[in-house]
């Protein structure tokens, strides 16, 4: 085969295929006011419970409930116009981005909390830590997220194809560590068709993480990468 | 449908994955994401998957509908033969063979991914309506192809290649 002319662009959604969290975004973005709100409840879906962790984890905990902190980073930050479109300028990782800002964030909630009298004696912020183990933390959990988010969309891809059943052997096999023969039993399917079935749902599913990982021009390669730091911090 | 007593349903989620974990999650919901992120890192590179990658543009199936009839010189005619299984088995390896000739040749990757569309239809064509692979091309490999193919195909397409897949 020869030589490929220049590639086409970041290939947006079709039907059978969710678009990349970038794409997404920007698209959610893109239209009008309720479009922005379902990029916010998307953020926050994904996000809320990694932010919650790497919170619980950190000395920042002892300004409150993490429920309450997270919610008020959300209720600041999401709520700011240029947020998000920040975000999708930029080349960053979204749960980089959303980790900085958060930390951000909580260092203005402590010197908001500040008495006059506490200003007037600096306290130095360094107290407030978030260690290493805290952002390994954070990480871990928004790839777990992200993994529960994307086995979300590819159940539903399959759903809206009518192939539930396909959701099902996949899950079954690759989850619950069925084998081929004990699905034969269950299901009473051939091996021809226990192949498509898995592979079909499979394929979803990868084609979602992979895109839910995605960010502003990332190829493929970095995308891999990105898929083995996360294998890493989820050890 | 059970499984020694337990009873399941399509709906029932694994093993307690989608609940929301803490740092004290059980291992097993560990296990399954880095399994399944796993699955997701398994980038090929084969010429077909750069076929499914022009295909999932949101333009892919005009693409190849106007693709086909040009850059991989096949008439609607003979398309249809293959779609359909009028074509018998040796217009299929013919058809196989020109598309094979036309990838080596390709001046542009519309050339050579229009082309590869034909080659793949043409050996999913000869397994689904006359029941013989004509390529040495191992049959694993192929049902692999056939299946990541036809999921971003018109239904005609893909019904074809899932038969293929399905053969014996």
């Amino acid at each position: 085969m020869p030589t490929a002319p220049a590639s086409n662009p970041v290939p947006a959604s079709n039907d059978a295929f969710p678009a990349t969290q970038y794409t997404l975004i920007r698209e959610m973005m893109g239209g009008n006011d309720r479009g922005a709100l379902e990029a916010a409840r998307h953020v926050m879906l994904a996000y809320a419970g990694p932010l919650k962790v790497y919170y619980i984890g950190s000395s920042f905990r002892t300004l409150g409930e993490a429920e309450d902190m997270v919610q008020g980073f959300f209720a600041s930050r999401l709520s700011r116009d240029q947020f998000l479109h920040e975000w999708l300028a930029s080349r960053k990782k979204l749960r980089y981005w959303l980790m900085t800002a958060f930390k951000h964030y909580l260092f203005e909630q402590i010197r908001n909390t500040r008495t006059e009298r506490q200003r007037e004696t600096p306290q130095s912020e360094m107290e407030f830590t978030a260690g290493d183990d805290d952002e390994r933390q954070f990480h871990r959990e928004a790839a777990l997220a992200l993994v529960r988010e994307a086995m979300r969309v590819a159940e539903d891809t399959c759903r809206a194809s009518g192939q539930e059943d396909h959701w099902r052997v996949f899950v079954r096999h690759h989850v619950d560590g069925r084998s081929y023969e004990q699905l034969q039993e269950e299901m009473g399917i051939d091996r021809k068709r226990f192949n498509v079935m898995a592979r079909t749902a499979g394929n979803k599913l990868k084609a979602t993480l992979r895109d839910l990982l995605a960010w502003k021009d990332s190829s493929e390669v970095e995308i891999d990468a990105e898929i083995q730091e996360l294998m890493q911090v989820i050890q | 449908m059970s499984t020694g007593g337990q009873t399941t349903s399509a709906s029932d989620p694994p093993s307690g994955f989608l609940k929301q974990t803490s740092a004290s999650d059980p291992p097993s919901s560990t296990a399954t994401a880095k399994t399944l992120l796993g699955l997701a890192a398994q980038r090929l590179a084969r010429p077909v998957d750069e076929l499914i990658r022009r295909m999932r543009q949101r333009d892919g199936e005009s693409w190849l509908n106007i693709a086909v009839p040009t850059c991989a010189s096949t008439s609607p005619e003979e398309l249809a033969s293959l779609l359909g299984g009028t074509a018998s088995l040796a217009e299929m390896s013919a058809c196989k063979e020109r598309a094979k000739k036309q990838i080596a040749i390709a001046p542009t990757m519309d050339h050579a991914l229009a082309s590869l569309a034909v080659y793949c239809l043409s050996v999913a064509a000869a397994l689904a309506h006359h029941d013989v692979c004509i390529s040495t091309q191992s049959r694993e490999q192929w049902d692999e192809i056939f299946i990541d193919l036809s999921e971003c195909v018109p239904a005609a397409w893909r019904e074809v290649l899932l038969k293929a897949a399905m053969r014996e």
